[in-house]
């Protein structure tokens, strides 16, 4: 068969050992670039670029490509220890990550979390191996309008993320929406509430953002409480899961594995979308949704999946069209081109060592960040017995260079303050902001997607349903609306009666 | 503060302050968006899509404040004004001090502001401890990752 | 006694600068700056990494690269403009880009007198090329299929107020073409939108839009520069279809702060042309689908100053306001 020839083929090039010590490097640099909130994957890769200029093109990709998927591990791990999504993707880990990490068990959330990664991106890569053109060809039939149905469908799975009150959660998502307009219209250009920053022209910086609200907020929030409060309390029990967990968990992991897979490929929402569809997911199958959000482990399980997954299959539309799904996989196409391979269909045909020793190195990084970090976990756990007030100063200054390191710029020092402010803020009145974020990452291209639709089909709505692939989004959406708002009616109702028992 | 715990006492703060919050936000990109232009739904401006929104958020604050005052009483637990101000002018701080002053004068001023904002503060650590941490910054950040950050005050 | 004396030294330590300005020709004598104005992976970035470690060998000082993105490019701008003038902090960017802000946004620095251009750097054409469902093969026949289809015809470009933005409405304008122009953001975007048929027409740099040519995955029409593409043999220039904005493409260059003496101007003018000798830079530079090339920093001035007249023509006959 092809498949197991091309498979070999990719093997026997990704086994070379200077291969084998490249992706080593690459996912060991990753993991700790993802540790670090702020550092991200796209700073280190556009750092490390010059040095690839004298490397064989294959070696310098597995190594580049090991620093984003050793990033998405390392993302995690943050987002677990302290509370601080270093990436998008990290933002879903937080959630019931870090409260497992409070209950003492941070080994066990990060253990879950490398064999969830690791299972994903075992599946993925297969994947990739295996149905990367048909696949691509499927992304690339997608317009304006399916983006805007898919964003749409992003926007209400969020919603559904949100624990508490769905009212509360959708004016979280429109706020978050509200915020990412900031910035330079695309299509007129106008400037829209940038308040006269220009280091606001380009819509407010990621990195601050997610910075301020979740790693400022949770230190300011935490300042508050007395100081016995480590991050964790007790003794870490339990540093890898138990078998009974892993039974339990092995759904979500199956489940965020296929999502992610499927979500990875569409470019635009893929590498936010997948862990927070996993999560709401996870949660509308369990039959204790009130867990998720108080340390449910089957919360990191799905979503870490879901994201390894999905930074997997992001390189299916890089490798088979050269169109990148997100930032990075733009700056992999600069990389193969300093090479002088234009990337496109033609890469599988003519560089088949490359095409195939890239896919098969990825399965072997992922093994190697699995022992790479399993045992680093005891490590990484081990800096929570540090008493908070000795932690929080470092978080503040990882936070502030992470900032600063986003655009190298301390304008976004600033904003993290104002944004660490709100983030504050939504913890004393007790408000997730994480459908916020969504709506944040995911409003300005449905604004974009919808007027560009409108523009094109000179103002017809009925673009979104003529087309197959919209309208049937645009459906699914619908579904999940329709099971939105049955229980939050109950919930309502509930709420009444509760009341009036007062 | 007691005089707000009791039984039958109405109005939720955390609901007020959401609601207050979504009112001030919703009038800032109003007026800040004020100049632009409209368009209709089928032909949308650059500022269809903030003003629309900023006015569901709006209309959402007020339903939001005027319902609060009806729910089961919630309060708001007490800001600490002393942690929160030092937090945030160690932040200020760094960010003032990075472009002159480089990366280890900037790192000792944040360490030693927030190390203050805690509520046990030792002696031996606060002068050790922005030490550690201005040379673990310099050399993770500055030299091991080289970000363009300037180690020593510019002007020496 | 003491007031004159220490006036005299005041005196003494104030003609310091200008007696070592006099004695001694200036050359650069710390680490350089080069600011890159946008996101690292962009070309103008890409550029930057491949020249900063020659030009720190022929320089005898650290280069390093510094990305501070934000405002279209301006906000690194900016910093270099209002940098120390001692040839420490440079510039390197699209100065296409450059000349088009001035008419666009309200700049805290003027591109013409804040800036002291060094060199030209490297030129990458833009393709025109449509769609592979158009059924059109040459120019001509786009322009009589458009005129034919008017207000049907997709054109796709990389942002409003970029350089491939302002020629297409150039075409569209002179050539009477009622083109529907679309706004992406950002040129892959853009690329797919005529890949996957949304729009039937792109403008885009060489570099990123070669292969999908190359692949048939779009119909290469025409392109901008003084020659056809060695890997397109058989696509006419935008002078030899006698169409507007031939030089029109990205045009990458080095400036400094105004007011760097002369001779530090010289001393990096020179290295330039160094280092685009060097065999390994030029081939980095090729394979990222540009060509060098560099000249005085006269010619960067004069080629400024045109474009900056040129395309304030253009926004003010288009009636773009940002």
């Amino acid at each position: 068969m092809d498949f197991l020839q091309n498979l070999s083929l990719g093997f026997s090039v990704a086994f070379s050992p200077i291969n084998l010590l490249y992706c080593f490097f690459g996912a060991l640099v990753g993991t700790l670039v993802g540790v670090l909130p702020g550092i991200s994957p796209l700073n280190t890769v556009a750092m490390l670029l010059p040095f690839t200029f004298g490397m064989e093109p294959t070696s310098a990709l597995i190594m580049l490509a090991g620093i984003f998927y050793g990033a998405q591990y390392g993302g995690s791990t943050s987002a677990i220890l302290v509370n601080v999504p270093g990436e998008t993707s990290a933002v879903v880990t937080c959630l019931d990550g870090h409260q497992l990490a409070k209950q003492g068990k941070a080994g066990k959330a990060l253990g879950i979390s490398a064999i969830a990664s690791f299972i994903a991106g075992t599946f993925a890569t297969l994947l990739v191996a295996a149905i990367s053109t048909p696949l691509a060809r499927l992304a690339l039939s997608f317009n304006s309008p399916e983006y805007f149905s898919l964003m749409l469908m992003g926007l209400v799975a969020a919603v559904i993320l949100g624990g508490g009150s769905t009212a509360k959660s959708i004016l979280m998502v429109l706020l978050g929406v509200l915020f990412g307009l900031v910035g330079i219209d695309v299509s007129s250009g106008a400037a829209r509430m940038t308040f006269g920053f220009p280091e606001l022209a380009e819509g407010m910086d990621f990195v601050p953002v997610v910075v301020g609200l979740f790693g400022v907020g949770e230190v300011l929030f935490n300042l508050e409480k007395k100081q016995d409060r480590n991050v964790m309390k007790g003794k870490i029990k339990g540093l890898l899961p138990t078998r009974k967990e892993f039974k339990e968990c092995t759904p979500s992991i199956i489940r965020g594995t296929l999502l992610g897979s499927i979500m990875g490929v569409l470019p635009g929402g893929g590498a936010a979308l997948p862990p927070f569809a996993s999560y709401a997911l996870e949660k509308k199958l369990s039959k204790h949704p009130e867990r998720f959000g108080q340390g449910e482990l089957k919360g990191v399980a799905g979503p870490e999946a879901a994201n390894n997954a999905g930074a997997q299959t992001s390189f299916i539309p890089l490798l088979t069209m050269g169109i990148p799904s997100n930032s990075l996989m733009a700056l992999m196409i600069g990389a193969m081109m300093i090479h002088g391979i234009q990337p496109g269909p033609l890469v599988i045909q003519n560089q088949p060592n490359m095409y195939w020793g890239l896919v098969a190195s990825m399965w072997i990084g992922n093994l190697m960040l699995v022992i790479i970090n399993l045992p680093m976990v005891r490590m990484w756990a081990s800096l929570l017995k540090l008493p908070y007030r000795m932690l929080f100063p470092a978080i503040i200054m990882f936070c502030c260079v992470g900032a600063f390191a986003s655009a190298n710029n301390t304008f976004n020092i600033w904003l993290m303050i104002i944004w660490g402010l709100v983030g504050f803020f939504f913890k004393k009145i007790g408000i997730s902001a994480a459908p916020m974020i969504l709506g944040y990452v995911l409003g300005p291209m449905l604004e974009e997607n919808f007027r560009r639709a409108m523009f094109i089909s000179d103002g017809s709505l009925l673009v979104f349903v003529q087309r197959p692939i919209s309208a049937v989004l645009l459906g699914v959406t619908l579904v999940l609306l329709v099971i939105l708002l049955i229980p939050s009616v109950k919930k309502v109702r509930d709420a009444a009666t509760k009341d009036e028992d007062d | 503060m007691n005089e707000n715990i009791g039984k039958g006492k109405r109005g939720s703060w955390p609901d007020t302050a959401f609601g207050i919050f979504l009112i001030i936000v919703s009038a800032v990109a109003l007026i800040e968006t004020r100049n632009l232009k409209m368009g209709t739904t089928m032909d949308m401006g650059p500022g269809f899509m903030p003003r629309v929104l900023a006015s569901i958020l709006g209309v959402a604050g007020v339903v939001t404040v005027v319902k609060s005052a009806f729910k089961p009483h919630a309060k708001i637990e007490r800001v600490k004004l002393r942690s929160l101000i030092l937090v945030c002018a160690s932040f200020a701080a760094f960010a003032l001090l990075l472009p002159t002053f480089g990366v280890v004068v900037a790192t000792v001023v944040l360490a030693v502001l927030s190390m203050l904002a805690g509520e046990e503060v030792k002696k031996k650590e606060l002068i050790i401890y922005p030490i550690v941490l201005a040379a673990f910054t310099t050399l993770a950040f500055v030299i091991g990752l080289k970000l363009p950050m300037s180690i020593w005050p510019t002007f020496l | 006694m003491k007031k004159i004396l220490s006036a005299l030294l005041v005196l003494l330590l104030a003609l310091v600068p200008f007696g070592a300005a006099t004695l001694a020709e200036e050359t650069i004598d710390s680490t350089v700056t080069i600011v890159v104005p946008f996101a690292a992976g962009g070309t103008s970035d890409i550029l930057a990494r491949i020249l900063s470690p020659h030009l720190s060998e022929i320089l005898g000082q650290d280069v390093i690269v510094e990305n501070k993105p934000g405002a279209g490019g301006n906000l690194g701008a900016d910093v270099v403009a209002h940098a120390n003038p001692n040839g420490t902090t440079l510039l390197l960017m699209d100065v296409g880009t450059l000349a088009i802000s001035p008419s666009l946004y309200e700049l805290t620095y003027d591109p013409q007198t804040d800036l002291a251009p060094v060199s030209m750097l490297a030129f990458t054409p833009y393709i025109l090329a449509v769609s592979p469902n158009l059924p059109v093969t040459t120019f001509e026949e786009l322009v009589a299929y458009s005129q034919e289809n008017p207000g049907k015809v997709n054109v796709a470009h990389s942002g409003v107020g970029a350089g491939n933005h302002l020629t297409e409405l150039v075409l569209n304008e002179e050539l009477g073409l009622d083109w529907k122009i679309v706004a992406y953001s950002g040129g892959s975007e853009a690329i797919r939108a005529v890949v996957s048929g949304e729009c039937d027409v792109i403008l885009n740099g060489a570099a990123a839009t070669l292969p999908y040519v190359v692949q048939d995955q779009l119909k290469g029409l025409a392109v901008t520069g003084g020659s056809r593409l060695a890997d397109l043999p058989d696509m006419p220039t935008f002078a030899e279809l006698g169409l507007p904005e031939s030089e029109g493409g990205s045009w990458q260059g080095l400036l400094a702060t105004a007011g760097t003496p002369e001779s530090i101007i010289t001393q990096l003018n020179e290295a330039i042309a160094q280092v685009v000798e060097i065999e390994e830079v030029r081939d980095n530079i090729l394979n990222l689908g540009a060509e060098v090339s560099t000249g005085t920093p006269e010619d960067l001035d004069a080629w400024i100053d045109e474009n900056v007249t040129r395309w304030a023509e253009v926004i003010e006959a288009n009636n773009i306001s940002l």
